[in-house]
């Protein structure tokens, strides 16, 4: 009989430790795990997440060939989404040469900066050929007369498209109706993008970055 | 009397030059660039006014202008404003720290280097990049560079906890080691470690060859 209590008592002596043990490694646990418990694990989830990682793809495709023509399978001008930042909306106003403008959808946005990019990357591959070719140094007028035919800014270098393999994290993920608000981590930067339901697929139709960490 | 107003003419000419200009082109030492940007790469040189540290912090244009000054880059003082895009400098006033903005911020600093593309060359690729040189990035997507990272050269990455952090608090996964091009950064302050390190493809960039 006394042995018989003894295995009880360190059977739940056992049961309970088993579950303080449980409760500390979930506690202790990256920001990966418990953020995985903000997903909602359903296909209008799944789907969200494959938009947002897809969305990467077509990204490094326009910064590399400079083929906007993709990024329609991911991006939506849609007023649900969030507006851009202040600075994206000067430089759309910029880049589109309309100052009064206050809305510009999300694709429009994401179609006009890979456009602008593309622009002026090239002008300035070209020019450095020239300079190559002409056996000369490449000249302040020269750049400026790129910098004005690009909307009056510095034009970016193409990507070379070998950059980092960055991971995506999801954070949250909530879903009222046809509008999906997520905030993840791409590696430098923290982000809120609103997704949008059409016709039983999502796009994003707007981005807020809600911190940086390059 | 005409020969005193023409010495005095002359002097006022090789002063203001020197004041633009106080190094002779060619004299960037970029060991001694990329010496300084390892010393300070997680700390802070109190002879310049400190842009943060941490979380949030906004120094990173600030770090690259003082590794580049003591790589031997000199400071364009011109009139000690602030506010010119012609002008690059840092200095202690009235024990106060200042800098002009060409110094700490991004696109300030951006446009300054397209003032002088014969010291600054613009390059189409980080193959182009060597120790003591740079690139910006634009992490915003405004078309305006809001982060800078100087290079170091080529070498094997960190495995240094300390330079795979978020900055707030968090660490992030060490990757393995690897050799190829490296850099320093502030803001994340990181030491040695891969030149697109937490890069998406997608972010503009701006590659710059020291040339002076």
């Amino acid at each position: 009989m006394k042995i018989k209590f003894s295995k009880k008592i360190i059977m739940l002596v056992a049961i309970l430790f088993i579950g303080v043990f449980t409760c500390f490694v979930l506690l202790k646990s990256p920001i990966k795990s418990l953020a995985s418990a903000a997903i909602p694990n359903n296909e209008d989830a799944k789907l969200i997440q494959e938009a947002i990682e897809y969305s990467y793809v077509l990204e490094s495709e326009a910064a590399t060939t400079f083929d906007t023509s993709n990024l329609i399978k991911v991006f939506v001008d849609d007023q649900r989404g969030a507006e851009l930042s202040q600075e994206q909306l000067a430089f759309m106003q910029k880049v589109t040469n309309q100052p009064n403008t206050r809305y510009f959808g999300y694709l429009t946005y994401k179609t006009a900066y890979y456009n602008w990019w593309a622009n002026g990357a090239i002008q300035m591959e070209e020019l450095q050929s020239k300079a190559i070719n002409e056996n000369r140094p490449i000249t302040k007028e020269d750049i400026q007369k790129i910098i004005e035919a690009s909307a009056g800014l510095i034009p970016p270098s193409r990507s070379e498209g070998d950059e980092d393999k960055h991971l995506i994290r999801f954070h949250s993920l909530t879903i009222s109706g046809d509008v999906a608000t997520v905030t993840y981590d791409d590696g430098p930067r923290t982000n809120e993008s609103t997704l949008v339901k059409i016709e039983g697929s999502w796009y994003i139709a707007g981005n807020t970055i809600l911190s940086l960490h390059p | 009397m005409k020969h005193k107003i023409r010495i005095l003419s002359i002097s006022i000419i090789i002063l203001a030059v020197f004041s633009v200009s106080t190094a002779r082109a060619g004299s960037y030492n970029r060991t001694n660039a990329v010496n300084y940007a390892d010393t300070w790469a997680h700390d802070r040189n109190s002879a310049y006014k400190s842009y943060g540290s941490g979380c949030g912090c906004t120094d990173c244009t600030n770090y690259v202008s003082q590794a580049l000054y003591n790589g031997g880059y000199p400071m364009r003082t011109g009139n000690w404003n602030a506010d010119s895009y012609f002008e690059w400098w840092s200095r202690i006033y009235l024990f106060v720290k200042q800098n002009s903005k060409t110094w700490s911020a991004t696109d300030w600093f951006n446009t300054y280097l397209a003032q002088f593309p014969s010291e600054f060359q613009y390059v189409t690729s980080y193959t182009s990049l060597s120790g003591g040189d740079f690139f910006l990035l634009d992490l915003t997507g405004d078309g305006i560079p809001d982060h800078a990272r100087f290079v170091v050269g080529n070498g094997y990455t960190s495995t240094n906890q300390a330079d795979y952090t978020n900055g707030c608090g968090s660490n992030e996964q060490i990757p393995s080691q690897v050799y190829t091009l490296i850099i320093n950064q502030h803001c994340v302050d990181r030491k040695h470690v891969r030149w697109n390190y937490n890069l998406p493809s997608s972010t503009g960039r701006w590659y710059y060859h020291v040339t002076w």
